[in-house]
C-alpha cells in the first residue's frame, strides 16, 4: 500500500509544483490560472492529479488547494502520505450532533484505538478548542457497524471521523503533528503549537510561514509559554 | 456553555457595549469551536488603559510585545481606532447582530455575516480564514445578504470574487 501511495505522490510532483507557484487564494479560476502551466488542458490534468491525494477539489472550471500542506518541501510530503490517505478514506458519523457523540465514543472505543487531530491536539496544547473526534481504528468496516448499531449515521455534519490506521504510529505525538500538517486548515496552527512545545520529540518538521508561527506564539495559553521552543519558517 | 462564549459574556458585563469579531463571531454563527482562545472585539468609544487596570483586566510583555488579558486570563484585542481588514468599526457595529447565548436570555453582540465573511475573505490566511470561511458558507450561505455584502464590499469585483469563493466552497 505504501509503495502505491509513494507513487501517487511521484505522479503528482509536477501538479504540486504548479499549486506551489500560486498564491494565496481560498477558490482559483482553472482558466485564469491555466496561463501558469501553458495551458489550460495541463493545468486541469495537475488539478486532477492532485484529488486523491485529498489536496484539491474541482468543479465546474474553479478549483481549491490545501495551499498550507501543498507548500511543504517534497520530502515532507513523502512523510504525510500514510496521514494524507487516511484522511481521504475517512468516514464520518454523527448522533446527537453535539459532544454527547464524541462522550459516547470516547467512553466505548476498544483500547487498540487511537486518537488524533483536534482532541489530541487540544489535550497536548490546549491551543484550539477541538470540534472533531479523529480515532484510528484496526477495523473501520466493524467500527461502522458499531456506530450504525447504535443509531449513529453517516454524514458531512458528524463530530466523529473514524480513520484506517495507515502507517507508523510508533511516536504518537510525531504522527499527530504530521496528521495535524496533512489535514490543513486550522489543524496547521495545531501542528505549529505541537512544534513549539514538543520540538524535541518530533524528528520530521514541517515549514510553516512566519505569520502562522507568529499567531501561534502570540496567541498560545500563558500556562504555555514557558515550555516554546524555537521553530524553522 | 462554552469557554469562549462565558468570556465573551463575561467581557460585555465588564466593558458594556462590545462587538465581538473573530473566534467569538465564527463560533456564534456557525457553532464551530476550532477556536483558539483570543478574544478579539470592536467598541464604538475607545477604552483607557486605566478603565481595563480598574477593571482588573493586565497588561503583560511577552516577546517584545504588549498583551491584555482580561481578569480569568484570556488574551484580548481591542478594536476601536483602527478598522478591521478595512471595514470601519462604525459598519461593523451597525451591521451588529445579538446572539441569545443561555436560556436566561443573556445576549453577546457580534460582528454581521456579511462583514464576517468580507473581513474573512479579506484576511486570506489559508491555515485561519480559509477553515473560518468554509464553516460560514456551508452553514450559512443561503442567509447571507447579498446587496449588503456587495454594499459592504464597494467593489463589483471584490463582490463577485467573494460571492463565487462562498458557493464554490459550500459545496466542496
Amino acid at each position: 500500500m505504501m509503495e502505491n501511495t509513494v507513487n501517487l505522490l511521484e505522479q503528482a510532483t509536477s501538479a504540486l509544483l504548479f499549486a506551489q507557484e500560486l498564491p494565496a487564494q481560498a477558490v482559483y479560476t482553472l482558466k485564469d490560472w491555466g496561463k501558469v502551466t501553458g495551458s489550460t488542458k495541463t493545468a486541469y490534468r495537475r488539478i486532477k492529479s492532485l484529488i486523491p491525494l485529498g489536496l484539491a477539489t474541482y468543479t465546474r472550471g474553479n478549483f481549491a488547494i490545501k495551499k498550507e500542506v501543498i507548500s511543504q518541501p517534497l520530502d515532507i510530503l513523502k512523510r504525510l502520505m500514510p496521514s494524507l490517505i487516511a484522511l481521504k478514506n475517512a468516514k464520518r458519523f454523527g448522533r446527537s450532533y453535539n459532544n454527547a457523540d464524541v462522550n459516547f465514543v470516547l467512553n466505548s472505543m476498544p483500547g487498540s484505538a487511537i486518537v488524533t487531530l483536534d482532541y489530541k491536539a487540544w489535550a497536548l496544547t490546549q491551543f484550539q478548542f477541538p470540534n472533531d473526534l479523529y480515532v484510528y481504528v484496526n477495523n473501520v468496516d466493524e467500527s461502522i457497524t458499531f456506530l450504525k448499531e447504535n443509531d449513529f449515521s453517516e454524514g458531512s455534519r458528524g463530530h466523529i471521523v473514524l480513520l484506517p490506521k495507515i502507517g507508523s504510529f510508533e511516536n504518537e505525538i510525531e504522527r499527530v503533528y504530521l496528521d495535524c500538517i496533512a489535514n490543513g486548515g486550522r489543524s496547521i496552527l495545531d501542528a505549529v503549537a505541537i512544534e513549539l512545545l514538543y520540538g524535541d520529540q518530533i524528528r520530521i518538521k514541517g515549514r510553516f510561514s512566519i505569520d502562522t508561527i507568529k499567531k501561534v506564539q502570540e496567541d498560545m495559553p500563558q500556562n504555555k509559554m514557558n515550555r516554546i521552543a524555537p521553530i524553522n519558517t | 456553555m462554552h469557554p469562549l462564549i462565558r468570556e465573551a459574556l463575561k467581557i460585555t458585563e465588564d466593558l458594556g457595549s462590545v462587538t465581538f469579531v473573530g473566534a467569538v463571531a465564527v463560533f456564534l454563527h456557525t457553532n464551530n469551536t476550532r477556536e483558539s482562545q483570543d478574544l478579539d472585539f470592536a467598541m464604538a468609544k475607545p477604552i483607557t488603559r486605566e478603565e481595563l487596570l480598574d477593571k482588573h483586566y493586565r497588561f503583560i510583555v511577552e516577546n517584545g510585545r504588549e498583551k491584555t488579558y482580561t481578569p480569568r486570563n484570556y488574551k484580548i484585542d481591542i478594536y476601536s481606532d483602527r478598522p478591521l481588514n478595512k471595514i470601519p468599526i462604525k459598519t461593523i457595529i451597525e451591521t451588529s447582530k445579538d446572539f441569545e447565548v443561555d436560556k436566561k436570555g443573556h445576549k453577546v453582540n457580534a460582528m454581521g455575516l456579511e462583514a464576517l465573511v468580507l473581513a474573512k475573505f479579506r484576511a486570506n490566511r489559508p491555515s485561519q480564514d480559509y477553515p473560518d470561511l468554509r464553516a460560514l458558507a456551508v452553514q450559512r450561505l443561503k442567509q447571507i445578504d447579498w446587496k449588503l455584502l456587495e454594499k459592504l464590499a464597494g467593489n463589483k469585483t471584490e463582490f463577485n470574487d467573494l460571492k463565487k469563493t462562498l458557493e464554490y466552497i459550500a459545496k466542496n
